[in-house]
């Protein structure tokens, strides 16, 4: 299985203006990188960039992604998407076809690595039982609609790992979820890090969930990374003026 | 004084129909709450605890099915169930989505113009002013809201909610959205737009941290109803709801590392 997901020297472009310049960064198995930032300081391009899917009008000036050193071009990135890098986003609804129940949805995607019927049924409850549903019989038959936003977000974390994946991409996973759920969905990927090795990355502007599962800390401003440091050195011992104002009003929520 | 009074409150909505069965799913029952002028009241409780319906009450746009909502006293609705026009401009809210509450063909200056109803020029000014209170340049102005990043646009909202020298902003959720530096920035701007208008807020959340600093007394949704606590993060007994709440809260800074492969 992949070892290491690195993408170097990316740069995006909508126009003349430049919106990612020079980023690198490397993914590890069994590791989490989180990358931290404000809105609209490149986060999310850099992710949509190692799954080749920018939206329209962003281009790629430079670049390159590979994966255990292996230089991808498009069609090696088109392959690993689904297969090899899984992709979590923030609103799980814009995920879901809304006439098409949760099963068929998995229907859909285990029949990409070959199961049909029974044993594409037994994986499907596997997986939503993983995911946290205590009665997985009763999903598959819903629509997306009679789900609530945290049991329809592991509904796509489960559907994300029918194809076993060795990474995770995870934009804002939690942001528009209750603190009681965005506990139990860090809990859920803290867990796929351990137990199945599962390389994440980890997009979000929230240090406390940066505390809670992240190894290393990527620091995004206006498209460059301006500090990465291991998450105990960086909690420490911020280097950037970006991270130190970050740290400064995280932990104004903190003190009593 | 007090300002705002709800008192054995009961509020369902019907689920089902047309090719099912219909279902009453009960949201509040036997709800009661109290805001005194200028006090910031926090309601917290996780999804689906009727904090939002709550809120909609409270503006008068949904009505209870029982118990009465009283206004500086007098009733919240007359009895057609229509909210008086001052009680409506002293009344505002400010919700979670900044971008689904303003209209992408407006300008940020049409944004809070919208509710002024003064002629042009005298409009303009005043919204010159009302931006500048909420910490946005004049330069905004013809900018189209939607070009706002959305702290920025969250200020506008904000600054629309004041503009017709409201008595009480309901806080839907307002800065759950933001970064946390932008939220901070919001939340000392709402405190200090407390202090200069007097204004009350109820503060609708789900995140227990924001509430330290921020609010003078605080609800928890509980069974169908806000209980008070007095102090939230305290030693003291609390809610179930709310010891949920507190166990849900993620720690500042790093903790051990993750527990090994079992």
């Amino acid at each position: 299985m992949s070892r290491v997901l690195t993408v170097s020297g990316l740069h995006l472009a909508a126009g003349a203006r430049a919106l990612v310049q020079g980023v690198s960064l490397s993914l590890r198995r069994g590791q989490v990188l989180a990358m931290l930032g404000r809105s609209g300081g490149g986060k999310s391009l850099t992710t949509l960039a190692l799954l080749d899917l920018l939206p329209a009008g962003v281009s790629r000036l430079g670049g390159e992604v590979s994966l255990d050193g292996m230089v991808l071009d498009r069609a090696g990135q088109a392959a690993l998407r689904g297969a090899t890098l899984g992709y979590v986003q923030q609103a799980p609804r814009a995920g879901f076809n809304p006439l098409v129940s949760i099963g068929r949805h998995f229907e859909e995607t285990l029949a990409r690595e070959g199961l049909r019927g029974g044993a594409a049924r037994r994986r499907m409850l596997e997986l939503l039982r993983d995911v946290g549903f205590e009665a997985p019989d009763s999903v598959p038959r819903l629509y997306p609609s009679q789900l609530s936003g945290g049991m329809l977000q592991r509904a796509m974390i489960a559907l994300t790992l029918c194809r076993n994946p060795a990474f995770l991409l995870a934009d804002e996973p939690t942001t528009d979820l209750d603190l009681v759920v965005q506990a139990q969905i860090l809990d859920l990927l803290d867990r796929l890090v351990a137990e199945r090795g599962i390389g994440l990355l980890l997009v979000t502007h929230d240090l406390s969930v940066v505390a809670r599962l992240a190894d290393e800390v990527a620091v995004m401003e206006d498209g460059t990374i301006v500090e990465q440091q291991p998450v105990r050195s960086f909690f420490d011992t911020p280097r950037h003026p970006r991270s130190r104002a970050l740290l400064a009003a995280h932990r104004a929520l903190y003190e009593s | 004084m007090t300002l705002f009074e709800m008192h054995g409150v009961f509020r369902s909505y019907r689920q089902g129909g047309v090719f099912g069965r219909v279902r009453r799913i009960s949201v509040l029952e036997d709800a009661g709450l109290r805001i005194e002028a200028g006090e910031c009241v926090a309601l917290l409780g996780p999804t689906g605890s009727g904090k939002s319906t709550l809120g909609r009450l409270l503006l008068g746009i949904e009505r209870p099915d029982a118990g009465s909502i009283w206004f500086d006293g007098q009733p919240l609705c007359d009895s057609g169930g229509r909210v008086a026009p001052s009680v409506r401009r002293a009344v505002q809210a400010v919700f979670q989505d900044p971008v689904g509450a303003t209209s992408p063909r407006f300008t940020a200056a049409e944004v809070v113009a919208e509710p002024l109803r003064l002629p042009r020029a005298a409009a303009r000014d005043r919204v010159a002013v009302l931006m500048a209170d909420v910490g946005l340049e004049p330069g905004l102005m013809d900018r189209p809201a939607h070009r706002l990043s959305g702290g920025q646009l969250q200020r506008l909202c904000i600054a629309r909610a004041l503009a017709s020298a409201p008595r009480l902003v309901l806080l839907d959720e307002a800065v759950s959205s933001l970064d946390v530096e932008t939220q901070t920035q919001v939340l000392d701007l709402l405190r200090d737009l407390r202090r200069r208008a007097g204004v009350a807020y109820l503060f609708v959340t789900h995140d227990l941290r924001l509430v330290r600093h921020f609010a003078d007394r605080c609800y928890v949704m509980q069974d169908r109803r806000p209980v008070e606590v007095a102090d939230p993060l305290g030693k003291g007994p609390v809610p179930p709801v709310l010891a949920a709440l507190r166990a849900a809260m993620l720690p500042a800074v790093p903790g051990l590392r993750r527990a090994p492969v079992t």
